[in-house]
């Protein structure tokens, strides 16, 4: 009897073991949803020449042009490259520091310089110009045509400043 | 096992608000465009300044360097600059005597005439420029004796270049 007494309590012994894992997952089913996220953002990037610059225009070339006037013969171009992943648009945005009848005016308002998008001018305003253009179309060709400013301008160097931005639409 | 799965959730949250509005990636650069307007200055003077014919005893009673003014002639440069109101001349005689221009039998001394009355001397690199403003600039050729005095045609010829400042 003693013995079989024991044995039944080692029975009962092993069932409880055995419903403890049970229990055990009874509490983890009860706990929170678990949900995890992920953004992946299309990427743009630009690279260009920092200095685009014109050279020498003789003083000269400014007779007979009236305010604003663009003078031929001084055009440069230069390239923006464009990089995207992730998008199939995006935009450039045209920043000019200060602007004059749609161009990029120089600090001392005397030079102006008006961009050109093959032959369509790009019209800038202060508050940006933005150009939408395909990602396949990994370079845009800009033309720099100089203008006079609001006066005739005196011998001397001219700048202005632009600031260019891509974003992936 | 809890806690952990916590962890993520959390790490989840800031990093979404790290990324406002998880706007897609812009990148931005700046141009600078520059140019630079250079003056134009171009000059006109007579090709040709004839001082007449001067007798030869005015000179033989003179000592070598001095001069006869009542022979002098003035002629005038005229100028026209782009871009600029001053400009240099600069006058570099072909032969030069006591900083005048030679003629071989007679030299011509230079001045500016105007407000700032003074010598060109062509033997100086300094003084033989000139610092003007303006469309025209009027010269004084004066003659003056050297010691190879002699009858006949003296001629010098000289170069005037305008430089804009």
């Amino acid at each position: 009897m003693k013995t079989k007494k024991n044995s039944l309590s080692a029975g009962v012994a092993a069932l409880l073991l055995a419903t403890l894992p049970g229990m055990d997952i009874k509490n983890a089913a009860a706990e929170q949803q678990v949900n995890i996220t992920a953004t992946i953002k299309a990427v743009c990037d630009i690279s260009v020449d920092p200095l685009i610059a014109l050279g020498n225009i003789p003083a000269t070339a400014f007779n007979d042009k009236s305010a604003n006037e663009e003078i031929s013969g001084y055009d440069k171009t230069f390239a923006i490259k464009t990089s995207c992943a992730g998008a199939s648009k995006y935009s450039l945005t045209l920043t000019p520091a200060k602007t004059s009848n749609g161009c990029l005016a120089a600090s001392s308002e005397e030079l102006a310089f008006c961009l050109y998008s093959g032959s369509a001018k790009i019209n800038l305003a202060a508050a940006g110009t933005t150009l939408e253009r395909e990602t396949t179309v990994t370079s845009e060709t800009i033309k720099v045509v100089p203008a006079r400013g609001s006066k005739a301008p005196t011998a001397g160097d001219y700048s202005g400043s632009m600031t260019v931005t891509i974003a992936p639409l | 096992m809890i806690f952990s799965y916590r962890k993520i959730l959390l790490t989840g949250a800031s990093m979404l608000a790290c990324l406002p509005g998880a706007s897609d990636a812009a990148s931005s650069t700046t141009i600078n465009f520059s140019a630079t307007v250079t003056a134009v200055c171009s000059i006109s003077a007579p090709g040709n300044v004839d001082l007449g014919e001067i007798p030869y005893s005015a000179f033989s009673a003179l000592a070598v360097r001095d001069e006869l003014p009542a022979y002098s002639k003035t002629f005038t440069i005229s100028t026209s600059c782009t871009g600029t109101n001053s400009y240099n001349l600069t006058f570099n005689g072909a032969v030069v005597n006591y900083g005048c221009l030679s003629g071989g039998n007679v030299a011509f001394c230079l001045d500016v005439v105007g407000n700032e009355d003074r010598r060109i001397n062509l033997a100086s690199s300094t003084e033989r420029v000139v610092k003007a403003e303006g469309s025209s600039i009027t010269i004084k050729a004066t003659p003056m004796r050297l010691s190879s005095l002699a009858a006949g045609k003296g001629t010098g010829t000289m170069t005037v270049t305008i430089s804009p400042l």
